[in-house]
Protein backbone atom coordinates (compact mmCIF):
# COMPACT_ATOMS: atom_id res chain seq x y z
CA UNK A 1 0.00 0.00 0.00
CA UNK A 2 2.74 2.41 1.05
CA UNK A 3 4.57 1.64 -2.15
CA UNK A 4 1.48 2.24 -4.26
CA UNK A 5 1.03 5.66 -2.65
CA UNK A 6 4.70 6.31 -3.18
CA UNK A 7 4.35 5.61 -6.87
CA UNK A 8 1.14 7.63 -7.06
CA UNK A 9 2.64 10.80 -5.65
CA UNK A 10 6.11 10.57 -7.10
CA UNK A 11 5.58 9.22 -10.59
CA UNK A 12 8.79 10.68 -11.94
CA UNK A 13 11.02 9.04 -9.43
CA UNK A 14 12.53 5.94 -10.93
CA UNK A 15 11.70 3.02 -8.71
CA UNK A 16 11.67 -0.70 -9.27
CA UNK A 17 11.58 -3.61 -6.91
CA UNK A 18 10.44 -7.17 -6.52
CA UNK A 19 7.81 -7.14 -3.79
CA UNK A 20 6.78 -10.75 -3.48
CA UNK A 21 6.68 -14.09 -5.22
CA UNK A 22 4.21 -16.90 -5.54
CA UNK A 23 5.95 -20.25 -5.95
CA UNK A 24 4.20 -23.52 -6.74
CA UNK A 25 6.11 -26.50 -5.36
CA UNK A 26 5.99 -30.00 -6.78
CA UNK A 27 6.73 -33.23 -4.94
CA UNK A 28 5.42 -31.90 -1.62
CA UNK A 29 3.07 -34.18 0.23
CA UNK A 30 3.52 -33.57 3.92
CA UNK A 31 3.60 -30.68 6.32
CA UNK A 32 7.11 -31.61 7.51
CA UNK A 33 8.34 -31.34 3.88
CA UNK A 34 6.53 -28.04 3.48
CA UNK A 35 8.26 -26.78 6.59
CA UNK A 36 11.64 -27.80 5.17
CA UNK A 37 10.95 -25.71 2.06
CA UNK A 38 9.89 -22.76 4.18
CA UNK A 39 13.02 -22.95 6.33
CA UNK A 40 15.20 -23.21 3.23
CA UNK A 41 13.62 -20.08 1.72
CA UNK A 42 13.80 -18.19 5.01
CA UNK A 43 17.59 -18.56 4.96
CA UNK A 44 17.77 -16.17 1.99
CA UNK A 45 18.87 -12.71 3.13
CA UNK A 46 16.40 -10.88 0.88
CA UNK A 47 13.35 -12.73 2.22
CA UNK A 48 11.16 -11.02 4.80
CA UNK A 49 8.40 -13.59 5.24
CA UNK A 50 7.18 -16.93 3.90
CA UNK A 51 3.66 -18.25 4.08
CA UNK A 52 3.16 -21.80 2.89
CA UNK A 53 -0.18 -23.02 1.60
CA UNK A 54 0.11 -26.67 2.60
CA UNK A 55 -3.09 -27.77 0.91
CA UNK A 56 -2.18 -26.30 -2.48
CA UNK A 57 1.58 -26.81 -2.07
CA UNK A 58 2.57 -23.24 -2.84
CA UNK A 59 4.38 -20.51 -0.99
CA UNK A 60 3.92 -16.77 -0.80
CA UNK A 61 7.24 -15.06 -0.28
CA UNK A 62 7.52 -11.42 0.75
CA UNK A 63 10.84 -9.76 -0.04
CA UNK A 64 12.64 -7.24 2.15
CA UNK A 65 12.34 -3.64 1.07
CA UNK A 66 15.54 -2.74 -0.77
CA UNK A 67 16.73 -6.34 -0.69
CA UNK A 68 18.74 -7.69 -3.60
CA UNK A 69 16.28 -10.25 -4.82
CA UNK A 70 17.67 -13.22 -6.73
CA UNK A 71 14.98 -15.33 -8.37
CA UNK A 72 17.63 -17.99 -9.06
CA UNK A 73 18.46 -18.30 -5.38
CA UNK A 74 14.77 -18.51 -4.55
CA UNK A 75 14.29 -21.43 -6.98
CA UNK A 76 17.44 -23.09 -5.65
CA UNK A 77 16.15 -22.88 -2.08
CA UNK A 78 13.20 -25.01 -3.18
CA UNK A 79 15.38 -27.63 -4.90
CA UNK A 80 17.87 -27.61 -2.00
CA UNK A 81 15.02 -28.68 0.27
CA UNK A 82 14.50 -31.61 -2.09
CA UNK A 83 11.56 -30.41 -4.17
CA UNK A 84 10.81 -28.85 -7.55
CA UNK A 85 9.35 -25.56 -8.72
CA UNK A 86 5.98 -25.90 -10.46
CA UNK A 87 5.73 -22.20 -11.31
CA UNK A 88 7.33 -19.00 -10.15
CA UNK A 89 5.52 -15.67 -10.40
CA UNK A 90 7.06 -12.54 -8.96
CA UNK A 91 5.36 -9.22 -8.33
CA UNK A 92 7.54 -6.45 -9.74
CA UNK A 93 6.66 -2.89 -8.89
CA UNK A 94 8.08 -0.31 -11.19
CA UNK A 95 7.71 3.41 -11.63
CA UNK A 96 8.61 3.24 -15.27
CA UNK A 97 10.88 0.96 -17.16
CA UNK A 98 11.49 1.01 -20.87
CA UNK A 99 11.44 -2.19 -22.80
CA UNK A 100 14.27 -2.18 -25.29
CA UNK A 101 13.70 -3.07 -28.92
CA UNK A 102 14.74 -6.64 -28.46
CA UNK A 103 12.27 -7.07 -25.62
CA UNK A 104 14.22 -6.76 -22.45
CA UNK A 105 14.79 -4.44 -19.53
CA UNK A 106 17.66 -4.31 -17.11
CA UNK A 107 17.34 -4.54 -13.37
CA UNK A 108 20.16 -5.05 -10.87
CA UNK A 109 22.74 -6.31 -13.36
CA UNK A 110 20.42 -8.77 -15.01
CA UNK A 111 18.49 -8.79 -18.27
CA UNK A 112 14.83 -9.66 -18.07
CA UNK A 113 13.95 -10.88 -21.54
CA UNK A 114 10.29 -11.02 -22.50
CA UNK A 115 8.75 -13.85 -24.37
CA UNK A 116 5.77 -12.48 -26.31
CA UNK A 117 5.96 -9.02 -24.76
CA UNK A 118 3.78 -6.33 -26.29
CA UNK A 119 4.23 -3.20 -24.23
CA UNK A 120 7.07 -0.74 -24.65
CA UNK A 121 6.97 0.50 -21.11
CA UNK A 122 6.29 -1.15 -17.80
CA UNK A 123 4.72 0.75 -14.95
CA UNK A 124 2.89 -0.08 -11.77
CA UNK A 125 2.67 -3.58 -10.41
CA UNK A 126 3.32 -6.33 -12.91
CA UNK A 127 3.47 -10.05 -12.36
CA UNK A 128 6.40 -11.65 -14.11
CA UNK A 129 6.15 -15.36 -14.78
CA UNK A 130 9.59 -16.91 -14.99
CA UNK A 131 10.27 -19.34 -17.79
CA UNK A 132 13.18 -21.76 -17.53
CA UNK A 133 14.30 -25.20 -16.50
CA UNK A 134 14.57 -24.11 -12.89
CA UNK A 135 11.13 -22.56 -12.75
CA UNK A 136 8.94 -25.05 -14.56
CA UNK A 137 8.42 -28.82 -14.73
CA UNK A 138 10.22 -30.44 -17.66
CA UNK A 139 7.06 -30.95 -19.71
CA UNK A 140 5.98 -27.36 -19.25
CA UNK A 141 9.43 -26.05 -20.07
CA UNK A 142 9.50 -27.98 -23.33
CA UNK A 143 6.51 -25.96 -24.55
CA UNK A 144 8.53 -22.77 -24.18
CA UNK A 145 11.85 -24.09 -25.43
CA UNK A 146 11.30 -23.02 -29.03
CA UNK A 147 10.33 -19.51 -28.08
CA UNK A 148 13.29 -19.11 -25.76
CA UNK A 149 15.58 -20.28 -28.52
CA UNK A 150 14.14 -17.71 -30.91
CA UNK A 151 14.96 -14.80 -28.59
CA UNK A 152 18.13 -16.27 -27.10
CA UNK A 153 21.03 -13.88 -26.97
CA UNK A 154 24.47 -14.70 -25.75
CA UNK A 155 24.17 -12.38 -22.77
CA UNK A 156 27.29 -11.65 -20.78
CA UNK A 157 25.23 -10.89 -17.73
CA UNK A 158 22.55 -12.95 -16.08
CA UNK A 159 19.43 -13.25 -18.21
CA UNK A 160 15.99 -14.25 -17.02
CA UNK A 161 13.25 -15.21 -19.44
CA UNK A 162 9.88 -13.90 -18.36
CA UNK A 163 6.37 -13.44 -19.61
CA UNK A 164 3.53 -11.25 -18.44
CA UNK B 1 -0.34 -61.96 15.27
CA UNK B 2 -2.48 -62.87 12.28
CA UNK B 3 -5.53 -61.53 14.11
CA UNK B 4 -3.70 -58.27 14.69
CA UNK B 5 -2.82 -57.96 11.01
CA UNK B 6 -6.37 -58.81 9.97
CA UNK B 7 -7.73 -56.07 12.24
CA UNK B 8 -5.10 -53.71 10.89
CA UNK B 9 -6.09 -54.32 7.28
CA UNK B 10 -9.86 -54.44 7.79
CA UNK B 11 -10.29 -51.44 10.01
CA UNK B 12 -7.34 -49.20 9.42
CA UNK B 13 -6.68 -49.27 5.69
CA UNK B 14 -10.06 -47.81 4.64
CA UNK B 15 -9.43 -44.84 6.94
CA UNK B 16 -6.28 -43.84 5.18
CA UNK B 17 -6.56 -40.55 3.41
CA UNK B 18 -3.08 -39.36 2.59
CA UNK B 19 0.43 -40.53 2.12
CA UNK B 20 3.71 -40.38 3.95
CA UNK B 21 7.13 -41.73 3.16
CA UNK B 22 8.79 -41.21 6.53
CA UNK B 23 8.93 -44.95 7.14
CA UNK B 24 10.03 -46.12 10.60
CA UNK B 25 12.38 -48.80 9.22
CA UNK B 26 13.22 -47.99 5.63
CA UNK B 27 14.71 -44.87 4.12
CA UNK B 28 12.74 -43.29 1.27
CA UNK B 29 14.52 -42.17 -1.92
CA UNK B 30 14.05 -38.56 -0.77
CA UNK B 31 16.87 -36.89 1.13
CA UNK B 32 17.49 -34.81 4.19
CA UNK B 33 17.19 -31.21 2.88
CA UNK B 34 20.49 -29.49 2.08
CA UNK B 35 22.18 -28.00 5.14
CA UNK B 36 19.74 -29.63 7.53
CA UNK B 37 20.84 -31.78 10.48
CA UNK B 38 18.55 -34.60 11.53
CA UNK B 39 18.89 -36.34 14.86
CA UNK B 40 17.17 -39.63 15.46
CA UNK B 41 17.24 -41.80 18.52
CA UNK B 42 15.52 -45.13 18.60
CA UNK B 43 15.37 -48.36 20.49
CA UNK B 44 14.34 -51.92 19.85
CA UNK B 45 13.27 -54.54 22.33
CA UNK B 46 12.32 -58.19 22.14
CA UNK B 47 12.18 -61.04 24.59
CA UNK B 48 14.32 -64.16 24.60
CA UNK B 49 13.10 -66.50 27.29
CA UNK B 50 12.97 -64.31 30.38
CA UNK B 51 15.55 -61.93 29.04
CA UNK B 52 14.79 -58.58 27.43
CA UNK B 53 17.14 -57.86 24.56
CA UNK B 54 17.48 -54.12 24.08
CA UNK B 55 19.18 -51.97 21.49
CA UNK B 56 19.53 -48.21 21.60
CA UNK B 57 20.83 -46.10 18.72
CA UNK B 58 21.61 -42.48 17.96
CA UNK B 59 21.74 -41.30 14.36
CA UNK B 60 22.98 -38.01 12.97
CA UNK B 61 21.88 -37.19 9.41
CA UNK B 62 22.94 -34.32 7.23
CA UNK B 63 21.96 -33.05 3.79
CA UNK B 64 25.25 -32.38 2.00
CA UNK B 65 23.51 -31.33 -1.21
CA UNK B 66 19.91 -31.46 -2.34
CA UNK B 67 20.59 -34.95 -3.69
CA UNK B 68 23.19 -36.39 -1.34
CA UNK B 69 22.69 -37.06 2.34
CA UNK B 70 24.88 -38.87 4.86
CA UNK B 71 24.26 -40.41 8.24
CA UNK B 72 26.23 -41.94 11.04
CA UNK B 73 24.67 -44.20 13.67
CA UNK B 74 26.09 -45.41 16.94
CA UNK B 75 24.36 -48.14 18.86
CA UNK B 76 24.61 -50.12 22.07
CA UNK B 77 22.82 -53.30 23.05
CA UNK B 78 22.76 -56.28 25.37
CA UNK B 79 22.60 -58.68 22.42
CA UNK B 80 26.13 -60.00 22.58
CA UNK B 81 28.33 -61.95 24.90
CA UNK B 82 31.95 -60.89 25.22
CA UNK B 83 32.98 -63.87 23.07
CA UNK B 84 31.45 -66.53 20.84
CA UNK B 85 29.96 -69.63 22.46
CA UNK B 86 32.98 -71.68 23.39
CA UNK B 87 33.91 -75.11 22.11
CA UNK B 88 32.40 -76.59 18.97
CA UNK B 89 28.91 -75.90 20.41
CA UNK B 90 29.02 -72.79 18.29
CA UNK B 91 28.22 -74.83 15.21
CA UNK B 92 25.85 -77.22 16.95
CA UNK B 93 23.59 -75.05 19.05
CA UNK B 94 19.87 -75.38 18.59
CA UNK B 95 17.00 -72.98 18.37
CA UNK B 96 13.90 -74.12 20.28
CA UNK B 97 10.87 -72.05 21.24
CA UNK B 98 12.55 -68.76 20.46
CA UNK B 99 15.64 -69.54 22.48
CA UNK B 100 19.18 -70.44 21.52
CA UNK B 101 20.21 -73.54 23.43
CA UNK B 102 23.87 -74.46 23.74
CA UNK B 103 24.70 -78.00 24.78
CA UNK B 104 28.29 -78.17 25.83
CA UNK B 105 30.21 -81.22 24.70
CA UNK B 106 32.37 -81.38 27.79
CA UNK B 107 29.77 -81.10 30.51
CA UNK B 108 26.70 -82.27 28.60
CA UNK B 109 24.60 -79.57 30.20
CA UNK B 110 22.25 -77.14 28.56
CA UNK B 111 22.98 -73.44 28.61
CA UNK B 112 20.12 -71.22 27.59
CA UNK B 113 20.95 -67.70 26.39
CA UNK B 114 21.95 -65.62 29.33
CA UNK B 115 21.89 -61.97 30.26
CA UNK B 116 24.71 -60.12 28.56
CA UNK B 117 26.06 -56.74 29.58
CA UNK B 118 25.33 -53.68 27.47
CA UNK B 119 28.11 -52.95 25.06
CA UNK B 120 28.86 -50.35 22.43
CA UNK B 121 28.34 -51.91 19.00
CA UNK B 122 30.24 -49.47 16.81
CA UNK B 123 29.70 -46.98 14.01
CA UNK B 124 27.45 -47.38 11.01
CA UNK B 125 27.76 -45.02 8.03
CA UNK B 126 25.11 -44.49 5.40
CA UNK B 127 25.04 -42.33 2.26
CA UNK B 128 22.20 -41.87 -0.19
CA UNK B 129 22.18 -40.19 -3.59
CA UNK B 130 18.92 -39.37 -5.33
CA UNK B 131 19.35 -39.64 -9.09
CA UNK B 132 15.84 -39.65 -10.56
CA UNK B 133 13.27 -37.09 -9.49
CA UNK B 134 9.91 -36.82 -11.15
CA UNK B 135 7.85 -34.38 -9.11
CA UNK B 136 4.25 -33.38 -9.68
CA UNK B 137 1.69 -31.65 -7.53
CA UNK B 138 1.12 -33.95 -4.53
CA UNK B 139 3.06 -36.72 -6.20
CA UNK B 140 6.59 -37.82 -6.80
CA UNK B 141 8.59 -40.71 -8.16
CA UNK B 142 12.16 -40.86 -6.97
CA UNK B 143 15.01 -43.30 -7.07
CA UNK B 144 18.21 -43.27 -5.08
CA UNK B 145 21.28 -45.39 -4.62
CA UNK B 146 22.68 -45.98 -1.17
CA UNK B 147 25.89 -47.28 0.33
CA UNK B 148 26.45 -48.46 3.89
CA UNK B 149 29.50 -49.34 5.95
CA UNK B 150 29.74 -50.75 9.44
CA UNK B 151 32.61 -50.97 11.92
CA UNK B 152 30.58 -53.15 14.30
CA UNK B 153 32.57 -56.18 15.38
CA UNK B 154 30.58 -58.21 17.87
CA UNK B 155 30.75 -61.95 18.66
CA UNK B 156 27.56 -62.64 16.75
CA UNK B 157 26.91 -66.38 16.31
CA UNK B 158 24.50 -66.22 13.34
CA UNK B 159 24.86 -66.42 9.58
CA UNK B 160 22.58 -63.44 8.90
CA UNK B 161 24.57 -60.22 8.71
CA UNK B 162 23.18 -57.08 10.38
CA UNK B 163 25.48 -54.21 9.56
CA UNK B 164 24.39 -51.66 12.10
CA UNK B 165 23.98 -53.86 15.15
CA UNK B 166 25.98 -57.05 14.82
CA UNK B 167 28.45 -57.33 11.98
CA UNK B 168 30.95 -55.24 10.13
CA UNK B 169 31.01 -54.96 6.37
CA UNK B 170 29.49 -52.89 3.63
CA UNK B 171 26.50 -52.89 1.36
CA UNK B 172 24.64 -50.97 -1.26
CA UNK B 173 21.45 -50.91 -3.22
CA UNK B 174 18.58 -49.06 -4.78
CA UNK B 175 15.57 -47.28 -3.33
CA UNK B 176 12.48 -46.59 -5.44
CA UNK B 177 9.76 -44.46 -3.89
CA UNK B 178 6.44 -43.54 -5.40
CA UNK B 179 4.02 -41.21 -3.76
CA UNK B 180 0.60 -40.31 -5.11
CA UNK B 181 -1.88 -38.18 -3.21
CA UNK B 182 -2.83 -40.49 -0.37
CA UNK B 183 -0.58 -43.44 -1.02
CA UNK B 184 3.15 -43.99 -0.62
CA UNK B 185 5.13 -47.07 -1.50
CA UNK B 186 8.86 -47.67 -1.42
CA UNK B 187 11.07 -50.56 -2.40
CA UNK B 188 14.54 -50.95 -0.93
CA UNK B 189 16.70 -53.61 -2.45
CA UNK B 190 20.37 -54.23 -1.89
CA UNK B 191 23.24 -56.48 -0.99
CA UNK B 192 25.25 -56.84 2.20
CA UNK B 193 28.86 -58.00 2.06
CA UNK B 194 29.75 -58.67 5.68
CA UNK B 195 33.21 -58.85 7.14
CA UNK B 196 34.21 -61.71 9.40
CA UNK B 197 34.56 -61.88 13.17
CA UNK B 198 37.70 -63.26 14.70
CA UNK B 199 38.70 -64.05 18.28
CA UNK B 200 41.44 -65.93 20.07
CA UNK B 201 40.28 -67.02 23.50
CA UNK B 202 40.88 -69.78 26.03
CA UNK B 203 38.72 -72.83 25.38
CA UNK B 204 37.78 -72.96 29.04
CA UNK B 205 38.25 -70.29 31.66
CA UNK B 206 41.80 -70.19 32.93
CA UNK B 207 43.08 -72.63 30.35
CA UNK B 208 46.43 -71.72 28.81
CA UNK B 209 45.32 -73.24 25.48
CA UNK B 210 44.00 -70.58 23.15
CA UNK B 211 41.61 -71.25 20.32
CA UNK B 212 41.36 -69.08 17.26
CA UNK B 213 37.86 -68.84 15.77
CA UNK B 214 36.93 -67.02 12.59
CA UNK B 215 33.29 -66.63 11.69
CA UNK B 216 32.58 -65.59 8.12
CA UNK B 217 29.01 -64.39 7.79
CA UNK B 218 26.86 -65.09 4.76
CA UNK B 219 26.50 -62.54 1.99
CA UNK B 220 22.98 -61.28 1.93
CA UNK B 221 20.38 -59.59 -0.25
CA UNK B 222 17.55 -57.61 1.22
CA UNK B 223 14.23 -56.62 -0.29
CA UNK B 224 12.02 -54.39 1.76
CA UNK B 225 8.67 -53.01 0.74
CA UNK B 226 7.06 -50.16 2.67
CA UNK B 227 3.61 -48.64 2.49
CA UNK B 228 2.61 -45.42 4.19
CA UNK B 229 -0.58 -43.45 4.71
CA UNK B 230 -1.52 -40.24 6.44
CA UNK B 231 -4.58 -40.65 8.65
CA UNK B 232 -4.79 -37.14 10.02
CA UNK B 233 -5.14 -34.29 9.20
CA UNK B 234 -7.59 -34.76 6.37
CA UNK B 235 -6.89 -31.23 5.26
CA UNK B 236 -3.69 -29.35 5.95
CA UNK B 237 -4.27 -26.02 7.67
CA UNK B 238 -1.12 -25.23 9.58
CA UNK B 239 2.10 -26.70 10.93
CA UNK B 240 0.66 -27.19 14.41
CA UNK B 241 -1.68 -29.98 13.39
CA UNK B 242 -0.35 -33.27 14.65
CA UNK B 243 0.07 -35.65 11.70
CA UNK B 244 -0.71 -39.33 12.27
CA UNK B 245 0.65 -41.82 9.78
CA UNK B 246 0.21 -45.55 9.52
CA UNK B 247 2.81 -47.81 7.98
CA UNK B 248 3.13 -51.37 6.88
CA UNK B 249 6.63 -52.55 6.06
CA UNK B 250 7.78 -55.90 4.78
CA UNK B 251 11.41 -56.68 5.55
CA UNK B 252 12.83 -59.48 3.45
CA UNK B 253 16.30 -60.98 3.58
CA UNK B 254 18.14 -63.92 2.04
CA UNK B 255 21.57 -64.91 3.30
CA UNK B 256 24.20 -67.53 2.71
CA UNK B 257 25.50 -69.94 5.32
CA UNK B 258 28.30 -68.87 7.59
CA UNK B 259 31.69 -70.51 7.56
CA UNK B 260 33.41 -71.23 10.86
CA UNK B 261 37.15 -71.81 11.11
CA UNK B 262 38.59 -73.04 14.36
CA UNK B 263 42.38 -73.13 14.50
CA UNK B 264 42.46 -73.20 10.72
CA UNK B 265 39.94 -76.02 10.25
CA UNK B 266 36.45 -75.56 8.87
CA UNK B 267 33.83 -76.82 11.31
CA UNK B 268 30.78 -78.48 9.79
CA UNK B 269 27.70 -76.34 10.42
CA UNK B 270 24.95 -78.13 12.31
CA UNK B 271 23.06 -75.16 13.67
CA UNK B 272 20.17 -73.49 11.86
CA UNK B 273 21.55 -70.15 13.08
CA UNK B 274 24.64 -70.54 10.97
CA UNK B 275 22.92 -72.07 7.94
CA UNK B 276 21.64 -70.24 4.87
CA UNK B 277 18.18 -68.82 5.23
CA UNK B 278 15.57 -66.35 4.14
CA UNK B 279 12.62 -64.67 5.79
CA UNK B 280 10.12 -61.86 5.51
CA UNK B 281 9.04 -59.91 8.58
CA UNK B 282 6.01 -57.67 8.58
CA UNK B 283 6.17 -54.48 10.61
CA UNK B 284 3.03 -52.41 11.13
CA UNK B 285 3.73 -49.02 12.62
CA UNK B 286 2.18 -45.75 13.69
CA UNK B 287 3.79 -42.34 13.67
CA UNK B 288 2.94 -38.92 15.07
CA UNK B 289 4.58 -35.78 13.71
CA UNK B 290 4.33 -32.87 16.13
CA UNK B 291 4.64 -29.31 14.83
CA UNK B 292 5.65 -30.67 11.43
CA UNK B 293 9.07 -31.63 12.76
CA UNK B 294 9.22 -33.86 15.83
CA UNK B 295 8.61 -37.37 14.62
CA UNK B 296 7.62 -40.17 17.00
CA UNK B 297 7.49 -43.72 15.59
CA UNK B 298 6.21 -46.90 17.08
CA UNK B 299 6.47 -50.16 15.17
CA UNK B 300 6.14 -53.88 15.81
CA UNK B 301 7.80 -56.68 13.89
CA UNK B 302 6.39 -60.17 13.30
CA UNK B 303 7.68 -63.01 11.19
CA UNK B 304 5.49 -63.61 8.17
CA UNK B 305 7.47 -66.06 6.03
CA UNK B 306 10.11 -68.11 7.88
CA UNK B 307 11.94 -66.21 10.57
CA UNK B 308 15.14 -64.50 11.50
CA UNK B 309 17.31 -66.37 14.00
CA UNK B 310 19.14 -63.27 15.04
CA UNK B 311 16.15 -61.72 16.79
CA UNK B 312 12.96 -62.91 18.39
CA UNK B 313 9.33 -61.89 17.83
CA UNK B 314 7.52 -59.66 18.33
CA UNK B 315 10.13 -56.96 18.14
CA UNK B 316 9.09 -53.49 19.30
CA UNK B 317 10.66 -50.32 18.00
CA UNK B 318 10.23 -46.76 19.21
CA UNK B 319 11.97 -43.79 17.63
CA UNK B 320 12.12 -40.02 17.94
CA UNK B 321 13.50 -37.77 15.23
CA UNK B 322 13.87 -34.05 14.68
CA UNK B 323 15.33 -31.79 12.02
CA UNK B 324 17.50 -28.82 12.89
CA UNK B 325 17.60 -26.12 10.24
CA UNK B 326 21.13 -24.82 10.59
Amino acid sequence: MKICLFILFFPLLSFAQFLSADVGINGLTCSACSRSVEMSIRKLDFVQDVQMDLQNTRGKIVFKEGGHVSIDKLAKAVTDAGFSVRYLNALFVVDSVSIFNNNYFDYENAHYRFINAVTKKLSGAVTLTFIGKKYLPKKEYKKWKKEIKSIYANDKQKAYYVTL
Amino acid sequence: MRLFLLIYFLFCLPLFVSAQELFPYNEPASNVPKGVLGIRTYGEIYQEGNIHRNMGALRLMYGLTSKLSIAVTVSESNHHNSHLPTDSILVKHQFINGQHIYTTTTKQNIVIEEQYPYSFNGFYFFAKYRFITKDGQNTHFRTAVYGEYSTVNQPFPHAEPNLMMDTKGYGGGLIITYLKNRFAVSLTSGVIIPGSYQETVAQTAGSPVLTNTILEYGRSTKYNLSFGYLVFPKEYKNYNQVNYNLYLEFMGKTYEAATVYQDGKILPIQSVDLSAGNYIDVCPGIQAIVKSNLRIDFSMGFNMINRSYSHNYPIYMIGIQRYFFL
